[in-house]
């Protein structure tokens, strides 16, 4: 079904779905408006395949052929089968992006967006007509290569042949395909938001003994990896409550998706987590 | 089990199955005949579900004939309501909700005999400083089973896809609608419930999903 795959966006989640689809087999095109960034993405990914023979999770032969099939390109070849987008997650910059996409692909080009947080639908309205049903949202977990999962959202205009095929594609490859329809958080980001709420309640004040132990339980005896306090501070605490304040104001603020007050203080004082060495935990 | 210990425990709860022992009520009926056996008890373990007002009856039977250690299943239950309530129960714990490390959270001082009684059935402790509204792990939990449900409501995906994602997007240890299936459904409409009654908020309305699987539970 697939054979040449184009993905744009040379950041983390574009550089690992690149990644990804070379290890499948695939010839990749990989693409940004930033050379350096390019050039920067290809390095790393070179780098990773490298180690993984190393540790004998490829052989040279299979690294080498990688290395051939993904490729930088400042303008996609026309007939790929699909084309994956995953760029800065701003609406109009997408919009822009995908208009222009249409015209420059083929008609048999699938579209797919790795948004995670804007609807597929408000993307794919302003593609013509027959490119609509080719549209579709692919999201990816990071870091690609690893993550199993892969939520594919039909939009109002998706052909769901087209849906699960590409499915059943993802599964025969090795991940895990999650069907859904385009709603805001799609379904992860959606179901776990009260995997953060909740405890946010249970402590309701500052109090890193008590996130503490509400994170010691929530593994101790609910089974979870990751408390959600050091879960909160590891994603960043600012991105955190920007998608619960996306998820609570697409669902018209039901009170199920509220973002709690301590979340905003945090923000405000810029505690953001481990990567200002301060968040609900000091580092 | 030692014959000191007197368990009260009714069908809806997880380890009904498990108890064998003689000194065991299995379904909660208070008779006259239970009283002495009750006063003889060193230690009183309550199992009772149900909601508020059935939970605050029983203990308020067991604390007026037992005058000595009462433990009671605060798992769906205003934890910090009953221990101010009822001064001799020496501690609570969240046994009724299956948890995948088999361990419970216990608040309060647990009795040798209670720790005993729990390793038997399997289950390690982990000591908590607060009671809460049906403790920690059970109100999370049951907060994200909820919004499964909510969202099968509105067809956003399968039961079947919610679950893979869960399990292979955030790496949790079940898919939310085999955790539902694990716990059952009446102590997580019965938490909710409690929740927004004490609360008034509309965050923890159950799904009317999620009640209907509770209220088929307790028809079969």
């Amino acid at each position: 079904m697939l054979t040449k795959v184009a993905v744009l966006g040379a950041g983390t989640m574009g550089s690992g779905i690149a990644q990804w689809f070379t290890q499948c087999g695939m010839n990749v095109e990989l693409s940004d408006n930033s050379p350096e960034a390019l050039s920067i993405a290809l390095e790393k990914i070179h780098i990773s395949w490298d180690k993984l023979a190393a540790k004998g999770k490829f052989t040279e032969d299979q690294v080498k052929k990688f290395k051939k099939d993904l490729t930088t390109q400042e303008q996609f070849s026309k007939d790929c089968d699909l084309m994956i987008e995953a760029i800065v997650e701003r609406l109009d910059v997408k919009v822009d992006v995908f208009q222009k996409m249409s015209a420059h692909f083929d008609e048999k080009t699938v579209l797919a967006t790795n948004t995670s947080s804007i609807p597929i639908d408000a993307i794919a309205r302003e593609l013509p007509t027959t490119r609509k049903p080719k549209f579709i949202g692919l999201h990816f977990f990071n870091p690609a290569p690893i993550m199993k999962l892969v939520e594919v959202v039909a939009g109002h205009w998706s052909d769901p042949k087209l849906i699960n095929s590409l499915g059943s594609w993802i599964a025969a490859n090795g991940k895990k395909p999650a069907l859904c329809k385009d709603g805001p958080g799609f379904i992860v980001n959606r179901l776990a938001r009260n995997y953060y709420g909740e405890p946010l309640r249970i402590v309701n004040n500052e109090n890193e003994k008590k996130s503490l132990e509400v994170d010691t339980i929530l593994k101790e005896v609910g089974g979870f990896r990751m408390g959600p306090f050091e879960l909160m501070d590891l994603i960043g605490i600012d991105i955190n409550y920007s998608v619960t304040q996306s998820v609570w104001e697409s669902f018209y603020y039901e009170e199920r998706f509220a973002p709690h007050a301590l979340q905003r203080k945090m923000v405000t004082s810029g505690r953001l987590g481990k990567k200002t060495k301060a968040g609900f935990y000091e580092y | 089990m030692s014959t000191n210990t007197f368990i009260i425990c009714n069908s809806d709860h997880r380890l009904f199955s498990e108890l064998t022992d003689v000194s065991v009520i299995k379904e909660v009926l208070l008779e006259p005949k239970a009283v002495e056996k009750i006063k003889e008890a060193d230690l009183i373990i309550d199992l009772s579900m149900g909601v508020h007002a059935e939970k605050e009856a029983i203990l308020n039977f067991l604390c007026n004939v037992h005058e000595k250690e009462v433990i009671s299943d605060m798992s769906c239950h205003w934890g910090e309501f009953f221990h101010e309530r009822f001064p001799n129960l020496k501690a609570s714990m969240s046994a009724a909700f299956y948890s995948p490390k088999n361990t419970v959270e216990v608040h309060g001082e647990l009795p040798h005999l209670a720790t005993h009684f729990l390793k038997e059935l399997g289950l390690n402790t982990l000591e908590v400083s607060e009671a809460g509204h049906g403790f920690t792990y059970p109100r999370t939990v049951s907060m994200i089973i909820n919004e499964a449900f909510y969202a099968l409501e509105d067809k956003l995906s399968s039961k079947e896809d919610m679950d893979t994602a869960m399990l292979y997007g955030v790496n949790y240890p079940l898919g939310l609608f085999e955790w539902c299936d694990k716990i059952g459904a009446r102590p997580i409409v019965t938490l909710l419930d409690g929740l927004h009654t004490v609360t008034k908020n509309a965050r923890y309305r159950p799904a009317p999903g999620l009640r209907k699987k509770a209220m088929l539970e307790q028809s079969f």
